[in-house]
């Protein structure tokens, strides 16, 4: 997927100006920023979802992972996963849903599960869904550590068999050195940074500190790998 | 539960207690008659087919108008979301429409129509604009919290309507069908009354006050009263039987 002269502006501020990036299949893109950078942006601009200056090609089908589940509370878990694929898909969600933990609840209501199985039923969502790019906005920033990580480890688990393309937008730091291949920070619509990461380089580069990585281990009683 | 109901039943009770000290401090039968005056008046209209064949064509033509205001209403609500410009066309219409003074409407309608349509165009004019609203808020409650999600995944129309808007709409909108099927109830009485309709609720009223029939008239209208409040609990059961998933 390539972006060319890629602008985007509200009157006069600029939300995002990349004049080329290319973001490679098989990968997962981590975009980080803080709140206003246009990490949202550059989601929308992939999506197609926002009128905006230059081109994007080698999009394809476009899947999404949302910060909220966003499951209908009138549909079952299979229904809310029937009412997004098309019918030539239905046949996969039983596997789906042994593969993310909920088999033998296709037919349960979204109240009666937890959070963390919401969230669990919106990514088995993203990856059934056919695409070729899948958007990420954020979906693990409300979750507590160790739901969080159980959810990072699913992801990566769907993910490996395809290996398509994943842009994840995310504001935190380890979620980008856990799951991703490669990192853009964006500082007010500009790419500051682009690094290929593998969990240390991208610690050392974000200074996360010793005293948090105790923390985070103590939370949830695991190491990241 | 058990609570609210109690507390309910105390303001009935309340209710027939100011209207038993409320006679005894009248004491005329022709400004307000006692409760067993009126109790046996109800007891009379009961056993008078008339009564009955006024009963239904009052409720008739209340539920005709609500059908036909229903069906407008959520046929111009979802125009409405479709495209912007029928809301705001429908806008100051719908505002005209709760602002103009219902009686006048009636006697304009007298000149046009007749007795039995009057109060029938009255009762639609005045519940669309309050369904059309409430599906509108509805709408646009379930579009703000799904429709970025159905326009993500490209989910088709006909899925869209079935399985997300008409579930999701229904329990807002029949919580206040209720209320509203109650309120064209009391319109379309008024209509009556003014209009003199043969055979109806509002044109007995009417009779009772002219021949200064105390009983029977408060005997009516504690009829049309109970009547309001089945139309209402009619709203709620439906909601109660149709959305099971909130359950």
């Amino acid at each position: 997927m390539i972006l060319r002269s890629v602008k985007k502006t509200y009157g006069e501020k600029v939300a995002l100006d990349i004049p080329q990036l290319e973001i490679e299949p098989d990968k997962i893109t981590a975009v980080l920023g803080e709140s206003g950078a246009g990490k949202t942006t550059l989601l929308n601009v992939i999506a197609g979802a926002l009128p905006f200056e230059g081109s994007v090609e080698g999009v394809g089908k476009v899947s999404y992972l949302f910060q909220s589940p966003t499951l209908l509370p009138n549909l079952t878990v299979e229904g809310n996963l029937r009412f997004v694929l098309p019918k030539e898909e239905w046949e996969k969600i039983p596997s789906m849903l042994e593969k993310i933990g909920l088999a033998g609840r296709g037919s349960s209501r979204p109240r009666e599960l937890s959070g963390g199985e919401k969230q669990r039923v919106a990514i088995a969502r993203a990856f059934l869904y056919p695409h070729d790019v899948l958007l990420m906005d954020e979906p693990f920033s409300s979750l507590d550590l160790s739901l969080k990580k159980s959810l990072l480890s699913l992801t990566a688990e769907l993910w490996r068999p395809r290996r398509e393309t994943v842009v994840f937008v995310t504001h935190d730091v380890h979620e980008a050195a856990v799951l991703a291949h490669r990192a853009l920070v964006l500082k007010e619509g500009v790419i500051l940074t682009d690094l290929p990461i593998a969990g240390e380089l991208a610690r050392d580069f974000f200074s996360r500190s010793a005293e948090e990585e105790t923390l985070v281990r103590a939370l949830t009683g695991e190491e990241f790998s | 539960m058990k609570k609210n109901l109690i507390f309910s039943a105390l303001s009935i009770l309340f209710l027939w207690l100011v209207w038993i000290i409320a006679y005894d401090a009248v004491r005329n039968d022709y400004l307000l008659p006692s409760f067993w005056e009126t109790f046996r008046a109800m007891g009379k209209l009961f056993a008078d087919g008339s009564f009955w064949s006024a009963f239904f064509g009052t409720f008739l033509r209340t539920v005709i108008s609500f059908l036909i205001a229903f069906m407008l209403g959520a046929a111009f609500a979802a125009l409405s979301c479709l495209h912007g410009g029928v809301r705001a066309f429908l806008s100051p219409l719908v505002s005209v429409l709760r602002t103009v003074p219902t009686m006048a409407v009636i006697l304009i309608l007298l000149l046009w129509t007749n007795a039995f349509v009057a109060p029938v165009i009255v009762t639609l004019l005045v519940i669309f604009p309050a369904l059309y609203s409430a599906m509108l808020a509805s709408i646009d409650e379930v579009r703000g919290e799904y429709g970025a999600l159905a326009q993500a995944f490209g989910v088709p129309a006909g899925r869209r309507l079935f399985s997300m808007y008409l579930p999701l709409c229904a329990p807002n909108v029949l919580s206040q069908a209720g209320g509203i099927l109650s309120m064209g109830l009391k319109i379309t009485v008024s209509g009556e009354v003014l209009s003199q309709t043969y055979r109806s609720l509002g044109g007995m009223m009417q009779n009772a006050q002219l021949f200064l029939e105390m009983p029977t008239l408060l005997a009516l209208t504690v009829l049309v009263v109970v009547l309001g409040f089945l139309l209402e609990g009619l709203g709620l059961l439906f909601k109660k039987i149709l959305i099971r998933w909130r359950t």
